[in-house]
């Protein structure tokens, strides 16, 4: 059983393109959200993410990225303001928006593949059709063999694979993803983000990524978006020049990093410092 | 590495696995207090002789007893009606339990109009029931299976009310992401979900109907394994005492065990559960 899947192996087993339709764009018009007894994290944000466009949404913990993504998965309503996939309005959770979380969320009396299964529409589970996604979707995430087993017998990387398998089982024209790679490993987080990445351009799937991990953003997303202050804004809006996955030192990614980390961090010097001298240790 | 060191690493590994040492008496545990009990049951009645036959008669004469009902199939319509009102009280309360534990669970307008006064009803003793049950619905089966669902109720109820209202809020906004709500909800999420606290509650619901059984058939019946103690002890007959609290003592612990046949079943899947 080979459960580390390298970068080729992933993207040779992607699943086939035949039940997959174009990706929807995302529009958030003037959207306000306040919790009780906090200041609100929207006051009238606007985004829009282009069908079929990989957008990595950045910003420092708390600034209202989950927010964001919650709002457009319909698992919460705004204050004021819209948010629309394709034309519609969403007021709750739509068939073809998925959503992958921070965590796993795999359903702990199910196994591998029932939870897979889970993702599919009602019409295809249990249908001939269902069970090849399933075994297609497991191959493609590097766990062909993992079906029958709990979600307490997988380890944290292999439990947010069957949750990234999940979320891709009904082909959804919008796929949103909460810092799904945060606890994989970094060989198993390039493979996915690979595998991810050519699912979203054989769909045209559109693709919101929130993460906090800048070089992440830069080597798959094409445009990077970074929210800042309470209530949030755009504080930077970039192109991320060339096409993914991209290697750390393409040329061309300097600047937008210069720019991200400015954006993320406006206090500090992203120039590099002069190394630190004269400091004893342990002060 | 060094042969010295090697030695060493062998010795020690000789060690871990145990060569040389006493085979495990781990199962033999459970049985010991049972063992001296019954040794000492059978010392102060047989052997010593400090109990005579009409206040604790020895296991030697309760077989006898025991054995005699069994032959003149004496014992076949007690414990025909024992279990029968078991099953049937059991099932009816454990229905309704489960039924309004998920509703009260659920909804929190049930919640506030239901739970205040089902936790007060659970206050009421069994004993308490008795009087009410057959004021109102005679003396013929239907009060003492209604007792024995009441026994059955409350236990199914509290514990799944909790374990309902306890389930991961995470796993409920998966099943909203997939479109689920209401009924599909509740059946596809919360019940698998709350499953173990449900088997709990249905376990300790079994074993507080059988506490009611006694209850009723001690008051009000003329068979059942009750009647047969109290029969016991109105003709003065310490063996039927015995060989009926033995019964409900072993049939009680066999419906315990076959709940937690299916436990180990249904919860497979739980990291904490192992069989």
């Amino acid at each position: 059983m080979s459960l580390s899947p390298n970068d080729s192996g992933a993207r040779a087993q992607a699943p086939q393109a035949s039940p997959w339709s174009g990706g929807q764009p995302v529009r958030l018009e003037r959207v306000r959200k306040a919790y009780p007894a906090a200041r609100p994290v929207f006051g009238g944000l606007d985004l829009e993410v282009q069908a079929g466009e990989v957008v990595a949404l950045l910003g420092a913990s708390g600034c209202g990225k989950s927010t964001l993504v919650r709002l457009v998965a319909g698992l919460e309503r705004p204050d004021a303001g819209v948010v629309r996939v394709g034309h519609r309005a969403v007021s709750g959770p739509l068939d073809r928006v998925g959503l992958m979380f921070q965590e796993p969320r795999l359903l702990p009396w199910l196994d591998a593949w029932a939870n897979v299964a889970f993702g599919l529409s009602d019409g295809v589970r249990g249908t001939a059709d269902g069970d090849r996604r399933v075994r297609e979707l497991l191959s493609a995430v590097g766990l062909p063999e993992a079906g029958s087993l709990l979600p307490h017998q997988l380890s944290g990387g292999m439990a947010q694979r069957v949750a990234l398998a999940r979320a891709l089982a009904r082909a959804p024209e919008v796929l949103l993803l909460d810092e799904p790679f945060g606890a994989v490993d970094a060989l198993t987080r390039a493979g996915l983000q690979n595998l991810l990445l050519e699912v979203a351009r054989r769909a045209r799937t559109t693709v919101l990524l929130v993460t906090h991990d800048v070089e992440e953003a830069l080597r798959i997303a094409a445009r990077l978006v970074v929210l800042g202050g309470r209530p949030a804004r755009v504080t930077l809006d970039a192109v991320v020049p060339g096409s993914a996955p991209r290697l750390p030192d393409r040329p061309g990614l300097g600047q937008v990093r210069r720019l991200a980390l400015a954006a993320l961090a406006p206090d500090l010097d992203t120039e590099p410092s002069p190394p630190l001298h004269g400091i004893a240790p342990g002060v | 590495m060094s042969a010295g060191a090697t030695d060493a690493a062998g010795s020690a590994v000789g060690w871990r696995t145990g060569e040389g040492r006493l085979p495990s008496l781990r199962w033999a545990e459970p049985w010991l207090l049972p063992s001296l009990l019954l040794a000492l049951w059978v010392l102060t009645t047989s052997v010593l002789k400090w109990f005579g036959p009409s206040q604790l008669p020895s296991p030697a004469q309760v077989l006898v007893t025991l054995r005699e009902l069994v032959v003149s199939r004496e014992l076949e319509p007690h414990l025909a009606a024992s279990v029968g009102r078991i099953v049937v009280g059991f099932t009816a309360g454990a229905v309704v339990g489960t039924g309004l534990a998920t509703l009260v669970g659920l909804s929190g307008t049930a919640a506030r109009l239901l739970d205040p006064t089902l936790q007060a009803l659970r206050a009421i003793p069994s004993l308490a029931w008795v009087p009410f049950l057959l004021l109102w619905l005679g003396i013929g089966e239907l009060p003492k299976l209604v007792l024995v669902a009441i026994g059955a109720f409350f236990p199914v109820y509290v514990n799944g009310a909790a374990g309902i209202r306890n389930v991961d809020r995470r796993l409920l906004e998966v099943g909203r992401l997939h479109g689920l709500g209401g009924a599909r909800l509740a059946r596809r999420i919360v019940l698998p979900a709350a499953a173990p606290a449900l088997l709990t509650g249905l376990r300790l619901g079994l074993g507080q109907a059988w506490l009611f059984l006694v209850a009723a058939e001690l008051i009000a019946a003329s068979r059942g394994l009750g009647f047969l103690l109290i029969d016991g002890q109105n003709s003065a007959r310490a063996d039927l005492m015995v060989v009926s609290i033995a019964l409900l003592a072993l049939l009680g612990k066999l419906a315990d065990q076959a709940v937690r046949g299916v436990e180990r079943r249904l919860l497979s899947w739980s990291d904490g559960f192992r069989a």
